[in-house]
């Protein structure tokens, strides 16, 4: 075992590329979403089994993955089964890998020594299920007839040509299965992915029964099917991307590890997709590039050694005028005026055509470029509250109860409705939060 | 011989610090002060207060004040000073490595003068203004070409501890702004005459739609409301005739005795590399106030040290948001510049923050100094030069400023 790996490593060095694969190691992700103590245990478990110590593992899985990575980048299409196919061959050929379930623990255990992030790990581990299914189950029988066969949501009438894309099964080099997939689903003309769902295992069962599709496709389009690909926050072109083109790029130095974990908080908790998920399921490296130019130049702003407002009465630039000097306060506050302004502008421009963009996803897209550091996120975060102040629910509570006693103090007989207003004005002094100070109460600042 | 030479070798150990002096000291984790007895370190001589480091003098006199000076009292304060001069120095040279002390000649410390200083001359004439009740440090200087050669003299950096006068409060309550009873019925004020007002109208409207039901008149309804706003108006007035009530009647500083002036005053001496001490602004102040603060490593700043002082003190905590007025001269004994300062050292650690701050007087300069813009400009210019998380603690910074009202 440890001479294929230092044939590979031998092999895969002299092949190395411009590309770093250094970039696809976790330095984004402070803790794993993905795997659990107990999947860590099983790794272990297994790495027992193989006489392989970590460190072991570390320094061979590491080499591997550099080899397959910088080859794999530089390839013109991103197949999603490329990967799989190669992961199984290898390891399977070598024995490091003895069943097909046994590469399950491998890519536990590339996550859990962050040789890989939570959203790559999720990419192979997809994608490897499906490789595996394709060959368990390719002579699988086919199912009972669907129920109400010929009544369905699409309008599919030429089965021929609906199947046309998979005629000669794609090579995961010059077509990808995936994407080829995609592609097919989308001729049913379906967003509702249930009754897409059920028109396509109709669809498949009358393929294969008017003989258009072999037993072998049959079955894999029904495992694609199954796979519920459309759910899928990401593909692996969309990831290749973002890495190769922004991941670290804005990066001075590279940080080792996140601190943070910012990036791994749940956005919509019942997908389990992360804030660091949805970045990259919303946004391709294009974009990601520009909203982190948007925290960029506002550094670069907060940071200017002077900032002036000028003035010129008349036409002449020369002529009469005035310059005022801004304070490092006026300052911080137009930089961050101009940071609102330029997210409307980002909204309404070309690339973004009026998606709404949430401010921790420009957090997002300027932690994963590496200009912001992990000990950045925190204080950076805050500027929200400048233009969109937060109220706590307990805020929210008290200043309706403060309301509603108000009202009341006037129903009261006097003199008990002065005491009682006195009363409440008081304890509201005494619970109400200090109000911060108000920049507009300072008279030394024009903004 | 041989016990002459170890005699000679033991002595030059340990200098001439076997006589103890009585020092006023405070408590730890308290501002109460108490006496204590201690020897004095770096003394050069065996009869009067003159060390290394520190000559300590009276008034307008050149010879050091001698352990047996007939006024018992000069001499506690020339042991006072000097004993806590020694501690700021040991604190500058030890605790924040900084090491101008060292570089400094022999520092003149005069007790108990009056005279107002002269850039001319070093002493204006003893009948002009004579000062009390507090200290000041000079900068160095020479009487110019001009003056006759017997009145010529030339001086290093000095300190300078005013005697002590009692004088009548009554003379202060101008200066010391509103009283804490009138700003809490203040804040109060207005929300109420906005309850009354609303009461009224809601009063109003019932009887002009309900007035069947109404028990009152609207003459006695709208007397008592009116009456409650005169009254209101009336408590908010008088509270602010308050002043004698929150205050003693009589006040008197004894800088000499209070450590924390004395960490003060040697501090400026310290900062006048780029602070120079021509005059008092709030921000070459507050700037001595806080490394006089975190000298004494205590809650409050200039406490009372009775017999002494019976001044107020300054609160490091104190989080009263700025005001334009905080620029004014008049305003450079306020405890707000040490606050925000204070506030800085709370947001960057001791370590950084005390290092920041010491650094950042090199892009200041006394004479044009603004705390809104030039020293909120320094600090953050120089948490970018040194702070180890430069852009974090610069966006800390920012946050600590704004909320202050910056």
């Amino acid at each position: 075992m440890k001479h294929f790996f230092s044939v590979l490593f031998l092999f895969f060095t002299f092949s190395l590329h411009a590309f770093d694969p250094a970039v696809f190691r976790n330095n984004k992700e402070a803790l794993s979403r993905q795997v659990s103590n107990e999947d860590i245990e099983r790794m272990k478990y297994w790495l027992k089994q193989r006489n392989l110590s970590e460190e072991q593992m570390y320094h061979l899985s590491s080499n591997f993955l550099n080899g397959v990575l910088s080859d794999f980048v530089e390839q013109d299409t991103y197949c999603d089964l490329y990967l799989p196919y190669l992961f199984l061959d290898v390891l399977k050929g070598e024995g490091v890998v003895t069943r097909d379930d046994d590469i399950y623990q491998f890519y536990v255990y590339l996550r859990h020594s962050n040789l890989i992030d939570d959203l790559f790990y999720d990419l192979l581990k997809k994608s490897t299920r499906i490789v595996v299914n394709f060959e368990q189950n390719k002579n699988r029988p086919i199912g009972r007839r669907p129920l109400n066969l010929y009544k369905r949501y699409s309008r599919v009438d030429d089965l021929e040509k609906f199947y046309q894309p998979f005629k000669s099964w794609p090579d995961e080099v010059d077509s990808c299965t995936i994407q080829t997939y995609l592609r097919h689903i989308n001729q049913l003309n379906l967003s509702n992915s249930k009754s897409r769902n059920k028109d396509l295992k109709k669809l498949n069962w009358l393929g294969y029964q008017q003989g258009i599709l072999s037993l072998e496709n049959y079955n894999r389009l029904e495992i694609l099917r199954e796979a519920y690909i459309t759910n899928w926050p990401i593909t692996t072109a969309r990831y290749i991307d973002i890495i190769k083109n922004a991941k670290d790029k804005k990066a001075i130095v590279r940080e080792e590890a996140s601190t943070d974990d910012f990036n791994m908080t749940y956005v919509l908790r019942k997908e389990n997709i992360t804030r660091r998920g949805k970045l990259y399921a919303a946004y391709n490296s294009t974009q990601i590039f520009l909203l982190s130019q948007i925290i960029e130049r506002t550094a670069k702003r907060m940071d200017a050694k002077y900032v002036e407002l000028s003035f010129q009465y008349t036409d002449d630039p020369e002529g009469e005028g005035e310059i005022y000097v801004l304070s490092p306060m006026e300052q911080y506050r137009v930089s961050i005026n101009m940071l609102k302004k330029e997210i409307a502008e980002l909204v309404r421009s070309e690339t973004f055509r009026g998606t709404p963009l949430e401010y921790a996803d420009i957090i997002a897209a300027s932690y994963e470029t590496g200009l912001l550091k992990s000990e950045d996120i925190e204080q950076v975060l805050k500027f929200e509250d400048f233009w969109n102040p937060k109220v706590s629910r307990w805020q929210a509570y008290r200043n309706y109860a403060f309301s509603l006693a108000g009202t009341a103090t006037y129903y009261l007989p006097p003199p008990w409705n002065i005491l009682g207003a006195v009363g409440l004005i008081m304890t509201q002094m005494k619970l109400t939060d200090k109000p911060e100070a108000d920049p507009d109460d300072n008279w030394n600042s024009i903004i | 011989m041989k016990y002459i030479l170890i005699g000679l070798l033991f002595a030059s150990q340990v200098g001439f610090a076997s006589q103890e002096f009585r020092v006023i000291d405070r408590q730890d984790h308290s501002t109460k002060t108490y006496y204590k007895k201690v020897s004095l370190k770096d003394l050069i001589s065996d009869t009067h207060f003159e060390g290394k480091y520190f000559k300590i003098v009276h008034k307008k006199s050149n010879e050091p004040i001698s352990f047996s000076d007939p006024d018992p009292q000069l001499v506690q304060k020339a042991a006072n000073t000097y004993y806590h001069l020694t501690q700021a120095k040991d604190f500058w040279l030890n605790n924040l490595q900084v090491y101008t002390p060292e570089s400094f000649p022999q520092l003149t410390i005069r007790l108990e003068i009056t005279n107002t200083f002269s850039e001319l001359g070093h002493y204006s004439h003893d009948n002009f203004n004579p000062q009390y009740n507090n200290a000041l440090s000079i900068p160095e200087g020479q009487t110019p070409e001009w003056v006759p050669v017997e009145k010529q003299d030339k001086w290093g950096k000095e300190i300078w501890f005013r005697p002590k006068k009692v004088i009548s409060t009554k003379e202060l309550t101008n200066t010391l702004g509103p009283n804490p009873v009138s700003v809490a019925l203040k804040q109060m004020h207005a929300p109420f005459i906005n309850y009354t007002v609303n009461h009224f109208t809601k009063t109003l409207i019932d009887h002009l739609f309900y007035s069947a039901e109404m028990t009152t008149s609207l003459r006695s309804d709208f007397s008592r409301f009116l009456g409650t706003i005169a009254l209101s108006y009336f408590v908010v007035e008088s509270s602010k005739k308050m002043d004698p009530l929150f205050m003693e009647k009589w006040f008197y500083l004894d800088t000499s005795m209070v450590p924390e002036v004395i960490y003060h005053e040697y501090a400026h001496l310290i900062l006048s590399d780029h602070l120079e001490m021509s005059h008092s602004t709030p921000v070459i102040e507050g700037y001595a106030d806080y490394f006089a603060a975190i000298i004494s490593e205590k809650k409050k700043v200039y406490a009372k040290v009775p017999g002494h002082s019976n001044a107020n003190p300054k609160d490091p905590y104190n989080d009263r948001p700025y005001n334009h007025m905080d620029e004014h001269i008049s305003n450079a004994t306020s405890d707000f510049v040490l606050s925000v300062l204070w506030d800085v050292r709370e947001t960057l650690g001791k370590e950084v923050g005390d290092k920041v701050i010491f650094e950042s007087r090199k892009k200041l300069n006394t004479k044009t100094a603004t705390i809104s813009h030039h020293m909120l400009k320094a600090l953050l210019e120089t948490c970018s030069e040194i702070c180890p998380s430069p852009r974090k603690d610069r966006l800390k910074l920012y946050q600590t400023f704004s909320k202050r009202g910056f």
